[in-house]
């Protein structure tokens, strides 16, 4: 694989530097472009590669994420029309748009995600664990089981959870823009 | 019905879970184009979802690390996930994490057992409807892939495009999709809004595809007539050419092929409005004889509280106790909102989803058996505990009446000071129903009753009337006066758990028009009789 990055080509420090501290938002990105997350997971490859052999392009005094983002987009689109019509995805200018949104929100993203950790502290331990394992296990199904709670209930639990953390960023970002 | 906050987020998840099938997710879109909060707020939870993930897989890849090369330096993980697609060869330590990384990226997770409400379109009205077979729906009950024959009366339904539907008895019809019905007899109008044009319905002798606003239909044995109201169809008969066809052209098609042209017969068809119109005197005439009945019960003895939600007045904020024998006791009305009642008269219920809603009230003094008594709608139970009536904090004597986040209606007498309880002894009983909820019956009206019989050691639990569950009180749970006092509807104030936002929170997410506490056992008998007087 001759374009495959190796350790010792000149800016792979700063690349993997660069990469590696926008990563989430790049996920993000991408997540809201896509339903399913081996989707998400196989375009974020796609985009880091591209980012890598694109590397000679990006101009340091230029913001990375933004550069990485165009990327993002174009990878994301291609993989959508790859799919063609037997997987469900929006249509492609419906997702041009939600792009161009979200592109936009790259800033309030990351202060979410800030927020994010601070509500996660908040939460009961036993629930901060079962939304870490949730995240971390390929099948939730699997979860359910080990807890002893049918597969519907643990969605439901999952959900609640999540509209709690929902509710903390938004308050706590409120209480941010208030300081 | 779902309000439009909930069945968004329902989408959203549903799609976050790859479970929209094409139809759903073509309206998700429709509805998210067309709507610049909902698009913001879907990508808000697509945000929230790749947060968490990068969240727990960074912990997960961390912990693996640490295991391996003990200490491990601040923000490895997201080196560790760079590594597994940039140099994979090289990172023989990071097998484990790359194997785990492997299999969780499986898919979208599939969740085929997913407590889903299934359906394309929602009864929204009916006036003296009668459906073949005894079938019976009530407002907001779901409608899915079914031939379905309304002997008389007339339907309204909402299909989850955006299309309305008049139905017309006798007819017999079949939702196929959110875009698609099939009519094989009867007259149906249907009004089509911009984001659902290409609405079409099939009869023996061809389709109408709709290009917008309004059209109507009469399906009977020998031939089909379209009328288009407003706006523009295309007419698609089997074996013929396509026919356009614009605002005040009819069609009669006969099933030997011969076609007639007419003027559009506005009147002929029951349109949205006269619809409305005659469900408001049906609904009025039927509110009235509950009004009526329920003048009689407010002189009942044991009657202690009433309230029905609707004030003469809508800023007044105190909701007047009704039960006669009984003046004081009137509710002081927190946050909650006015909404329509379960006849649909504006105002006279209250919703308490908003947060902190509650309406409180002191009822002083001890009783013996009680009775509970209310109309509800319930949004969705999102909460562990989703409130109806419970007393301020956790005090000996006290009832507590709730929902389960699985739909069980729960009820307790609190027995022993949580202090005082032994080993192996619980300071109340919990008697629990079987689930008397769930999504499919979302936004719709229901009587919930329970009685705590201390004469005849039993609790029982009432769903429209009908007796649901039953539970003998074990002796040692049996409390024989139940103490009030402060408390809340649709929420609880606890003081202790105040600053818990687990606990605090239990505010039921629906509306209510009416409750009703008495001091005696009702029987299933009386239950039934208010049930059939107070049915909306």
């Amino acid at each position: 694989m001759p374009d495959q990055p190796h350790s010792d080509a000149p800016g792979y420090e700063l690349f993997v530097g660069l990469l590696t501290r926008h990563e989430a938002a790049l996920r993000r990105f991408v997540r809201t472009l896509l339903p399913a997350w081996g989707d998400v997971d196989e375009v974020m490859q796609r985009v880091a590669l591209a980012a890598w052999k694109k590397f000679n392009q990006f101009d340091p005094a230029t913001e990375f994420l933004h550069w990485a983002l165009v990327i993002a987009r174009y990878e994301a689109l291609a993989f959508r029309r790859a799919m063609g019509r037997d997987r469900l995805v929006f249509s492609e200018d419906f997702l041009e748009q939600l792009a161009e949104e979200a592109e936009n929100e790259t800033e309030l993203a990351s202060r979410e995600e800030l927020a994010l950790e601070t509500c996660m502290a908040k939460l009961p331990p036993a629930r901060r664990e079962l939304v870490l394992k949730a995240y971390s296990i390929p099948d939730q199904r699997d979860l359910a089981a080990a807890i002893g709670k049918s597969p519907a209930a643990l969605y439901m639990l999952l959900s609640r959870i999540r509209q709690e953390l929902a509710t903390c960023i938004e308050r706590t970002l409120k209480e941010e823009a208030a300081l | 019905m779902k309000s439009h906050d909930d069945s968004l987020r329902d989408l959203t998840v549903r799609y976050l879970r790859g479970e929209l099938n094409a139809d759903e997710l073509a309206v998700f879109e429709l509805r998210l184009r067309s709507d610049n909060a909902a698009r913001a707020e879907f990508r808000r939870a697509t945000r929230l979802d790749a947060n968490l993930r990068t969240i727990a897989a960074g912990r997960e890849a961390t912990e693996v690390w640490e295991t391996n090369h003990a200490p491990a330096a601040s923000g490895v993980s997201w080196f560790v996930w760079l590594m597994r697609w940039i140099a994979p060869v090289t990172a023989v330590a990071l097998v484990t994490t790359m194997f785990w990384w492997k299999d969780s990226v499986g898919g979208p997770e599939q969740s085929p057992s997913e407590e889903s409400a299934a359906g394309f379109a929602v009864v929204t009205a009916q006036a003296n409807a009668h459906w073949a077979g005894g079938r019976k729906f009530v407002t907001g009950d779901l409608l899915a892939h079914e031939t379905l024959r309304l002997e008389s009366g007339i339907a309204q339904i909402e299909l989850f495009s955006g299309v309305t539907v008049v139905v017309e008895g006798d007819a017999e019809f079949k939702i196929i999709s959110p875009m698609e019905m099939s009519v094989t007899r009867g007259k149906v109008r249907a009004r089509v809004p911009e984001p659902a044009h290409g609405f079409r319905i099939h009869t023996a002798e061809g389709e109408v595809v709709d290009l917008g606003t309004e059209f109507a239909l009469n399906v009977a044995a020998t031939n089909s007539e379209v009328h288009v109201l407003d706006g523009e169809v295309e007419w698609h008969p089997h074996g013929n050419a396509m026919r356009n066809m614009k605002k005040g052209e009819a069609l009669r098609w006969e099933t030997d092929g011969k076609a007639t042209a007419l003027p559009a017969n506005h009147a002929g068809f029951i349109g949205m409005a006269d619809m409305s119109e005659r469900l408001n005197t049906d609904r009025k005439v039927r509110r009235d004889e509950w009004i009526n009945y329920s003048h009689k019960l407010r002189h009942d003895p044991r009657l202690v509280v009433s309230y029905q939600m609707g004030a003469d007045d809508g800023w007044n904020r105190r909701l007047k106790n009704e039960a006669t024998e009984k003046p004081q006791m009137d509710g002081a009305i927190v946050a909650a909102a006015r909404v329509p009642d379960r006849w649909g008269m504006a105002g006279a219920a209250l919703d308490f989803s908003p947060t902190g809603s509650r309406v409180r009230l002191n009822v002083p003094g001890e009783f013996h058996s009680i009775t509970l008594l209310t109309w509800v709608k319930i949004n969705s139970l999102d909460r562990w505990y989703n409130s109806l009536f419970l007393t301020d904090g956790a005090k000996v004597g006290g009832p507590h009446w709730q929902i389960m986040d699985d739909g069980r209606l729960f009820f307790s007498v609190k027995k022993h000071e949580t202090s005082e309880v032994k080993r192996g002894q619980k300071d109340k009983y919990h008697f629990m129903s079987p689930p008397i909820w769930n999504a499919s019956q979302s936004g719709q009206w229901l009587m919930i009753a329970t009685t705590y019989d201390v004469d005849a050691r039993k609790v029982t639990h009432y769903l429209n009337g009908r007796v649901f569950s039953e539970e003998a009180i074990p002796e040692e749970y049996l409390v024989e006066n139940v103490a009030i006092g402060a408390a809340s509807i649709c929420n609880w104030s606890e003081p202790v758990y105040r600053t818990d936002a687990h606990f605090a929170v239990r505010n039921l997410n629906g509306s209510m028009d009416e409750f009703a506490l008495f001091a005696a056992a009702l029987t299933s008998q009386e239950i039934a009789d208010i049930y059939e007087h107070g049915k909306p």
